[in-house]
């Protein structure tokens, strides 16, 4: 009788355990991945940053303190590649936003030949970074580019501009391959928001006497605020991070004066071997991109757009 | 002066007649000191063909007086709305005129049609308060602010939302979203009003105050108002005329009243009234003395056929014979008439009345919008389908029973049974 007791007991217990155990174990795969290949990674590159660490096995890694990020201050390529990374935040996001909203009040009526413009503009995405990256430097070749001949087409003379070799012309190729590469993908995000708009609303603005503008600016612009937001922090935190096109296309030059944070982290890492300054960057990089999207979450959750 | 009368016409497309509208003289002494504008309208032969070739409304004619309010009803899909966003100027006229105030509107955009529209859906614009979403087409306007604050307090007076105006909508219940889409309307003191449907998303009980709401609020602006809705209690109830519309045809258009003694056709027939009105296939005798429904006979006076002389033009035909459920009375109720039984089948006690669904051995016809309520509609005949009694409650009446109805053949409709049209002359 005791012994029968017992084993219930024992039994009940198990149950209570698995019970409570089962979800923590399904839980297990996902928590381990992400912790090896995101927390440990973000951990370790914020300890780098401490140190002037080098990535031979066996160096000495002396301790830095907060030398890392006082150098960052003083260093006069990170003022060029900051002013470089924010002017393409500025030019670069809105005009995506504003040609993707565009297109997306376009076709976002099923009108004949509109799935065929939808894919046009959405193709670029779907395209690898480092193929348009050279396709784009073929076109603004000095010899034999595509923008030259027409250049020369227009002008009557030939003309042999090395766009991508001079500061402000080739940061001008780096926004239009990004902004060319990138409308596709807040096209979509819009298309999706406008179509979920009812449209009655609009109908009943256009009764209310509103003229098209005010349509967009009382009914469809506030009901696609969510869609803005969501479009605008992502834009950001992409733009801030710039990479491949600007390593493919000018590696940073002439002179460092086409540098974005990005790249001149990659140039500090992997050809000065300047791990500790690298990861310094990226951590400051990262508070501030934190702070900026979460500025941009507070300031368009209360904006009345 | 004991009322307005007002006649208007009844453009029906085949028939064209007069009838007489009343509207109370209170409604139109408080129309003249709001505003002089007087506005109708008109539809002339609109006819709308959708681009894959859909023809939704063919040739409509209708005219709607100023201050009246026009119900139009009928199933989904019989085109209503689609007149309702003609009107509204939010679909083209594929051909016809559409005339606000004697002036062709089909080629004005919605904002200078100078129309409010109450939505099925309320369509309030979610990130706006009350207030704003009452104020916004006078914003539109350019009023001042102080004007556009005054009218949007006076309207949520007369609707009874001044405690609501700093609210979203989303902070809103359903009824007082449709109060806000109310006000939102008569707030911009419209010439037309237009109103699709704006009941169907409220409960049972609220949709019968909200009528009444509707009605008083209507009454108060005074304007021409089309008020589409699929529910026959509302246009009954609500309708200064209605107009029937069935696959984008006007079947019939009249004051409530007349709909319901006099329909022209079967279909109209099966759609006014609550329940539906019984419907038998029925001979009449060659000598025109009485009616066969199925294996009972009813004799007929003569007065029938002096009232519908175009009845003895059937002798020994087949014909459908209408009977309205308020008109089938218990055994022993005083009441002149004839006696035809049935099998109970079902009783319903209302409280205030019994609806007895009993078969007969006769073959019941379904018009097209019982067969839609029965979700059946392949066969528009069917024997073995109930009718309804609606007798005073206190019978003793159990299913199974075998009962008998007493019945005032004057009070029958006849149908021809290939047209489908009344034989009312």
């Amino acid at each position: 009788m005791t012994s029968s007791s017992g084993v219930a007991v024992r039994s009940k217990r198990s149950r209570r355990v698995r019970r409570i155990a089962t979800p923590y174990l399904l839980l297990l795969p996902a928590v381990a991945i992400y912790a090896v290949f995101t927390v440990y990674p973000i951990y370790r590159q914020f300890d780098i940053s401490f140190y002037n660490w080098h990535i031979f096995p066996g160096a000495s890694n002396p301790f830095m303190g907060w030398s890392n990020y006082t150098a960052i201050f003083h260093d006069p390529v990170i003022r060029t590649a900051a002013f470089n990374s924010f002017l393409f935040i500025v030019i670069t996001v809105p005009v995506q936003m504003a040609i993707g909203l565009f297109a997306a009040a376009v076709l976002t009526d099923r009108l004949p030949g509109s799935m065929f413009w939808r894919a046009a503009v959405y193709i670029p995405v779907v395209t690898s970074w480092v193929v348009v990256s050279w396709v784009f430097s073929y076109l603004f070749a000095s010899q034999g580019g595509v923008m030259n001949a027409v250049a020369g087409f227009f002008s009557g003379h030939t003309v042999a501009i090395d766009w991508t070799a001079q500061t402000w012309t080739a940061n001008v190729v780096i926004w239009l391959l990004s902004i060319w590469k990138g409308v596709g993908w807040s096209f979509i995000i819009f298309l999706a928001a406008l179509d979920g708009i009812p449209k009655q609303l609009l109908e009943s603005a256009r009764i209310d006497g509103a003229r098209e503008w005010h349509v967009w600016r009382h009914v469809v612009l506030p009901s696609i605020r969510g869609a803005v937001t969501f479009v605008t922090v992502l834009l950001v935190i992409g733009a801030a991070q710039v990479f491949t096109q600007i390593f493919e296309i000018t590696k940073g030059g002439p002179y460092n004066s086409t540098q974005s944070m990005m790249t001149y982290m990659y140039q500090q890492a992997f050809s000065n071997f300047a791990f500790g300054y690298a990861a310094a960057l990226a951590s400051l990089l990262a508070v501030v991109l934190f702070g900026l999207s979460a500025a941009e979450i507070r300031i368009m959750r209360h904006q009345d757009l | 002066m004991a009322g307005l009368f007002r006649t208007a016409l009844l453009t029906q497309k085949l028939e064209p007649r007069f009838a007489k509208l009343c509207i109370a003289c209170g409604s139109y002494q408080q129309d003249e000191q709001r505003k002089s504008i007087v506005a109708s309208i008109s539809l002339e032969e609109v006819t709308k063909v959708y681009p894959n070739g859909y023809e939704a409304i063919h040739g409509l004619d209708l005219e709607i007086a100023d201050g009246e309010l026009m119900v139009m009803v009928g199933p989904s899909g019989c085109g209503k709305t689609t007149v309702l966003r003609m009107i509204a100027g939010l679909e083209d006229v594929s051909s016809g005129l559409v005339k606000i105030d004697d002036q062709v509107v089909n080629d004005i955009a919605p904002r200078d049609r100078d129309i409010a529209m109450v939505f099925q859906s309320y369509a309030l614009y979610p990130q706006m308060s009350v207030a704003q979403n009452i104020g916004f087409a006078l914003r539109m306007k350019k009023l001042p602010k102080t004007e556009i604050d005054r009218r949007v307090r006076e309207a949520a007076a007369v609707l009874g939302i001044t405690d609501w105006l700093s609210r979203k909508p989303a902070q809103l219940s359903g009824g007082q979203r449709q109060r806000v889409a109310m006000g939102r309307a008569i707030v911009r003191e419209p010439n037309v009003f237009l109103m699709d449907e704006p009941l169907s998303n409220l409960d049972a009980k609220l949709r019968v105050q909200m009528r009444a709401e509707v009605a008083r609020v209507q009454k108060r602006i005074g304007v021409a108002t089309l008020y589409v809705t699929h529910d026959q209690t509302e246009a009954m109830t609500l309708g200064h005329r209605v107009a029937v519309m069935r696959a984008g045809e006007l079947q019939q258009c009249d004051v409530p009243q007349s709909l319901y003694d006099r329909p022209k056709n079967l279909f109209v027939a099966g759609f006014i009234g609550s329940p539906s009105m019984n419907l038998f296939q029925a001979r009449l005798s060659d000598d025109l003395t009485s009616l066969s429904i199925g294996n009972q006979t009813v004799p007929l006076p003569a007065d029938v056929f002096g009232h519908r002389p175009e009845l003895r033009k059937y002798p020994g035909q087949t014909l459908i014979v209408g009977i309205r459920p308020e008109d089938l009375h218990a055994p022993g109720s005083n009441r002149v008439g004839v006696d035809i039984s049935g099998v109970v089948e079902l009783v319903e006690a209302l409280g205030a009345e019994l609806l007895v669904h009993f078969s007969m051995d006769a073959k019941l016809v379904q018009s097209e919008m019982s067969s839609q309520a029965n979700e059946s509609g392949e066969d528009e005949t069917d024997t073995g389908q109930v009718a309804v009694a609606r007798i005073e409650p206190g019978y003793a009446v159990r299913a199974g029973d075998r009962f008998t109805f007493r019945v005032d053949p004057q009070k029958f409709e006849y149908f021809d049974e290939t047209t489908e049209q009344a034989i009312w002359t």
